[in-house]
């Protein structure tokens, strides 16, 4: 819904009745093109997910890869942070 | 393939657009899109109503890229092309997108007056302290002491509080987000929207390429982290509590909520 | 009001105000809005943003408030706003003598914006010619999608005469022609006939982008030079080959004449009598009043003048038309003849000054 924080729903799912193996429950997607590796989803991501990866751009900027995806637990930091509409979550699956 | 949920109000053929690494514009206008997404989706607003007018300024360059109706106009005049749009078709949902040079500076006098009509329209003030797209020149919100490229031995002049002075007009809606708070910024353009009268959100964001190059900050993230460290989140602060101090940091939160009748509504034009 | 006009935003300026304050207590009972700005500047932005989302806008001002009112009708040219400004001239420069009238801004309204383009100025001489020429253009700036300058002066300003007024289906309205496209393939700025982009408004789902920028055809900013190049010489040609929807002239008397007056606006009234005095003493004496002065009608002023000796420019200004006639006829022996008046140059003054070159 969209009251306490007003803000756009977080994609987390509710841990009591999540299965005990770990499947990525989300998926962060990035839009390499439009990367200016500020490097502020990096930062901001509270579970360590992203980091810069290895390979640029066009434009030579190295966008983000998420290096431990099944960390991600749909906060969406990143893409609220994002700058460039370069990266979003959406549930996996 | 999916597509980036806010696609849909972007001319995505002019991506990327021009704003600089790290730059909170984009942070901003995200976050006022996830706003007016909500609205559409709620029925409260029809895409084909908006409309995004700007001057001239970094900020002012996200008319460019908006999908709806937009406007990019000339310097410090957002704000009167606006009303006049808003006055002959009532049924427009109007705001207005600039930074603090444009809307509080050469915009100063048309901000005055249309808070104290209680103007229908949603003004988005995005303050970086320093007018950026001409290269870092001395802005009416740049802190004391601060080097700027017109201000060289430091800024002698005292920043303008435009939170009390458009408050202190009687616009319906005064409140203060910045880009390191994207929720707030989303929460307030939400509420806004469901309001009548002159509503104000100022929107702290950092300029990493010029405000930060020209002061020490060597990334956008060392000076995304100042400002976030320098920016208090309080609900419902008073006046007395808006000045913008580089110094002290600043707060964030809604000042002024009330439910005055707009302009229109004055005049019987709702 | 008869044209439609339904906004209208101003600042009060003599001798402008009066129009202003008449609209005031007409136009919201029509419907329509009328507000004051807190200055000119606010009033010609208002003025383009009422226009685009759909309004027959106007506003209406004076030699200092037009030069405040610049940047803005350069936005209008730019982005190619229908509206009519009514400029009523009085005396300068700075603030002058506010009420007391002129003609020396014709250079201008036509000028005084930066950057490449053209704008029709229109110029009536009576109360009559004022309703007629403001219903006209209306109509040029919907047909053109233009800014049009309705230039008068102090001295019209306070004139009172009879006017009729034509019933409204009698009226020639030009009516907004739509987009020739649907939204997913219009173009905002790019024409559909006649040079002139068809127009849509805010809120009809067209995603419009209203431009300062130099812009291609979608308005998106274009600073290479094929592109500007071709916008700035559209913005040029829309007026200047579509000249014939602006301009009209009244010949009185020219044909066979050996003497041309060329007059204007107020002045011309006294240059009308000075006209039928010397015919009276048998000089072969003609009157060529333009009612537009912006584009200049060089055809029609060579074919007037064709059996001219002499052409005499009378302005109540310190010499500025007659540049243009100089230019256009280098053949014909051109005579400024220049009487300053804070009112309208009575017709002695201008027939005096006109026996010295007899």
């Amino acid at each position: 819904m969209g009251s306490g924080l007003g803000a756009t729903q977080a994609l987390t799912e509710d841990p009591e009745t999540d299965p005990p193996e770990r499947r990525p429950k989300f998926r962060v997607v990035v839009i390499p093109e439009r990367c200016k590796e500020c490097g502020l989803c990096i930062h901001v991501c509270p579970k360590n997910v992203l980091e810069k990866g290895a390979e640029a751009n066009t434009r030579g900027y190295r966008y983000p890869v998420p290096a431990r995806p099944d960390d991600c637990v749909g906060c969406r930091l990143c893409e609220f942070n994002c700058p460039d509409f370069a990266i979003y979550v959406v549930p996996a699956g | 393939m999916s597509a980036h949920p806010l696609d849909k109000y972007l001319v995505t053929k002019r991506l990327p657009h021009i704003w600089c690494p790290g730059c909170g514009i984009g942070v901003a206008l995200a976050a006022i899109l996830r706003a007016i997404d909500r609205r559409v989706r709620e029925g409260v607003l029809k895409p084909e109503n908006l409309v995004m007018v700007t001057g001239i300024g970094c900020a002012a360059r996200a008319a460019i890229y908006v999908s709806f109706d937009s406007a990019h106009t000339i310097h410090g005049r957002a704000i009167p092309f606006a009303s006049g749009a808003k006055l002959a078709n009532p049924k427009l949902e109007v705001m207005v997108l600039g930074g603090d040079g444009d809307i509080a500076g050469i915009g100063g006098n048309h901000l005055l007056h249309a808070a104290r009509r209680n103007m229908d329209l949603t003004v988005f003030m995005i303050t970086n302290m320093v007018y950026a797209m001409t290269g870092g020149q001395v802005a009416p919100t740049t802190p004391t002491g601060m080097y700027t490229t017109t201000t060289p031995k430091g800024n002698p002049e005292t920043p303008v509080n435009v939170i009390k002075l458009v408050a202190y007009q009687g616009a319906n809606y005064v409140a203060r987000a910045s880009t390191t708070h994207p929720a707030l910024i989303e929460r307030y353009t939400y509420r806004a929207l469901g309001m009548e009268g002159f509503r104000f959100i100022e929107i702290i964001s950092p300029c990493p390429e010029i405000f930060g190059r020209h002061i020490g900050f060597r990334n956008p993230v060392e000076l995304y982290e100042e400002i976030k460290r320098k920016s208090k989140y309080k609900p419902k602060p008073s006046l007395e509590e808006s000045d913008l101090d580089w110094e002290r940091g600043w707060v964030l939160g809604e000042f002024i909520e009330r439910n005055e009748p707009g302009y229109l509504r004055r005049i019987g034009r709702v | 009001m008869a044209a439609g006009l339904n906004f209208f935003a101003g600042y009060p300026i003599t001798p402008a105000s009066d129009l202003f304050e008449y609209l005031a207590e007409r136009l919201p009972g029509r419907g329509g809005v009328v507000i004051q700005f807190e200055d000119e500047i606010g009033s010609i932005n208002a003025v383009i943003g009422a226009a685009w989302a759909g309004a027959k806008a106007m506003t209406a001002t004076s030699g200092p408030g037009f030069s405040l009112m610049v940047e803005g009708l350069g936005l209008a040219i730019m982005t190619e706003t229908p509206l009519v400004l009514v400029d009523v001239m009085r005396a300068g420069p700075s603030t002058g003598v506010p009420t007391k009238t002129t003609q020396s801004d014709v250079y201008q309204v036509r000028f005084a914006a930066h950057g490449e383009y053209s704008i029709p100025v229109l110029v009536p001489w009576s109360a009559q010619e004022a309703f007629d020429l403001a219903v006209k253009a209306f109509n040029i700036a919907e047909a053109l999608r233009t800014p049009v300058i309705l230039l008068t002066d102090a001295a019209l300003a306070h004139t009172w005469e009879r006017v009729e007024i034509k019933d409204p289906k009698e009226i020639n309205i030009v009516k907004r022609r739509p987009p020739c496209s649907p939204p997913e393939r219009f173009k905002l700025y790019e024409p559909c006939e006649n040079l002139v982009p068809r127009m849509a408004y805010f809120g009809e789902g067209y995603g419009i982008l209203v431009e300062s920028l130099a812009h291609d055809e979608e308005g998106y900013y274009s600073p290479n030079t094929e592109t500007y190049e071709r916008l700035v010489r559209r913005l040029v040609a829309k007026i200047e080959r579509n000249s014939h929807l602006i301009v009209d002239n009244e010949e009185y008397l020219t044909r066979g004449a050996e003497y041309v007056i060329y007059a204007y606006g107020s002045t011309a009234r006294s240059a009308y009598a000075v006209v039928k005095e010397l015919r009276r003493e048998g000089l072969r004496v003609g009157l060529f009043r333009p009612k537009a002065l912006w584009p200049f009608d060089a055809g029609s002023l060579r074919r007037a003048t064709e059996s001219a000796r002499k052409v005499f420019v009378v302005e109540n200004n310190l010499g500025k038309m007659v540049r243009e006639v100089e230019r256009v006829l280098r053949d014909k022996e051109v005579i400024p003849i220049n009487v300053i008046d804070l009112e309208v140059p009575p017709p002695d003054k201008i027939s005096e000054e006109i026996r010295r070159w007899l």
